[in-house]
């Protein structure tokens, strides 16, 4: 219950901030971040961990050193979750406390938590021995269930982006019927 | 000229425009596989596109990676076609003359060009191309435009939803 009022009052803070009202009042603003959080963000990170992951399920680049394609690949896929963190919070600001509310933001979180857990549990257990199996076509059990886990849950993670800017309209778009 | 907008009229009072205007997710479910084809084609092609700007990759010959991220860049075409239709035609006539649609539609036309003159370009010229890391300029210019094409193009799409 306490954390539950910390949040909400973060985001009471969140959203009466100047970038915040700036990301309101402005016309370009707003469409603009969310087109930097798709192509800067969603794009290379889904990018670098679809192509890390099939690999690891052994689906395709099986000419390719597991290890030699998660050092090209990693940059990216943290670059790109950086930018999605930064530009994700601007649009969170915006409108912070109706964001939180909606039941789709916590899942959209808990779905991010828990793709950020696999990739951690696979680093620190099956990738540590990745030397036995760098050239494998194949990859061992744990490799193959952690790519195709981390292929579902940030699949997910777009998804629930997506109906939470719609469940979000939709709440707007109410207040806005019932204001007329 | 053919009369587009009243062809737009006509598309948006089919029964199947009125089903996706009337379902609460059916648009949306829509948007989102457009999103997964923007993922899919912007990728790749920015894949290409940097490693003709020279950026990345340089050990992988051009020709070779173009073999690989095309077929992938084709895919996420075909499913931002057939998505983008029905997004269309759910409000076909508003979407016509939308000034945001229409920028996007020129820029899309604009990367086709630069894809097609590229690759005419190239493709006499791809022999020489196998093994070489470093790219002549004329690849820099056209993996710049590409990507900021496919940026323009991304953003024009966002820009329908705010224009009237």
């Amino acid at each position: 219950m306490r954390l539950v009022l910390l949040i909400f009052s973060f985001c009471d803070w969140l959203q009466r901030t100047p970038v915040a009202s700036y990301m309101r009042a402005s016309f370009w603003a707003f469409p603009l971040v969310e087109s930097l959080h798709i192509l800067c963000g969603n794009v290379p990170l889904l990018v670098a961990t679809s192509i890390l992951s099939a690999r690891l399920a052994g689906w395709g680049l099986r000419e390719v050193p597991v290890s030699k394609l998660a050092r090209g690949l990693l940059p990216w896929a943290w670059t790109g979750f950086l930018i999605q963190v930064i530009t994700g919070l601007l649009l969170f600001s915006s409108a912070a406390a109706k964001y939180a509310s909606t039941r789709i933001f916590p899942l959209k979180m808990l779905l991010i938590l828990l793709a950020g857990t696999n990739a951690l549990i696979f680093m620190r257990t099956t990738y540590r021995r990745v030397a036995a199996w760098d050239t494998a076509e194949v990859p061992p059990l744990g490799a193959r269930f952690a790519g195709v886990v981390s292929l579902l849950l940030w699949s997910s993670v777009l998804v629930m982006g997506r109906v939470l800017n719609s469940a979000v309209s939709l709440v707007v778009a109410a207040h806005l019927w019932f204001a007329r | 000229m053919p009369d587009f907008l009243s062809w737009c009229q006509w598309l948006e009072s089919t029964p199947m425009s009125a089903t996706l205007r009337d379902s609460l997710w059916l648009f949306p479910a829509i948007e989102t596989v457009h999103l997964f084809g923007i993922v899919a084609l912007v990728g790749s092609t920015s894949i290409l596109d940097l490693r003709l700007m020279g950026f990345t990759l340089a050990g992988t010959p051009v020709p070779k990676l173009a073999r690989r991220v095309l077929p992938w860049a084709w895919l996420g075409f075909g499913i931002q076609a057939a998505t983008g239709f029905f997004l269309f035609a759910a409000e076909a006539s508003r979407v016509y003359l939308n000034p945001a649609f229409r920028f996007k539609m020129l820029m899309l036309v604009a990367a086709g060009l630069n894809a097609l003159l590229f690759h005419v370009m190239t493709s006499r010229s791809a022999a020489q191309w196998e093994g070489r890391s470093t790219t002549p300029m004329s690849a820099k210019i056209a993996g710049l435009s590409s990507l900021a094409l496919w940026f323009a193009i991304v953003i024009a799409g966002r820009m329908i939803a705010y224009f009237e």
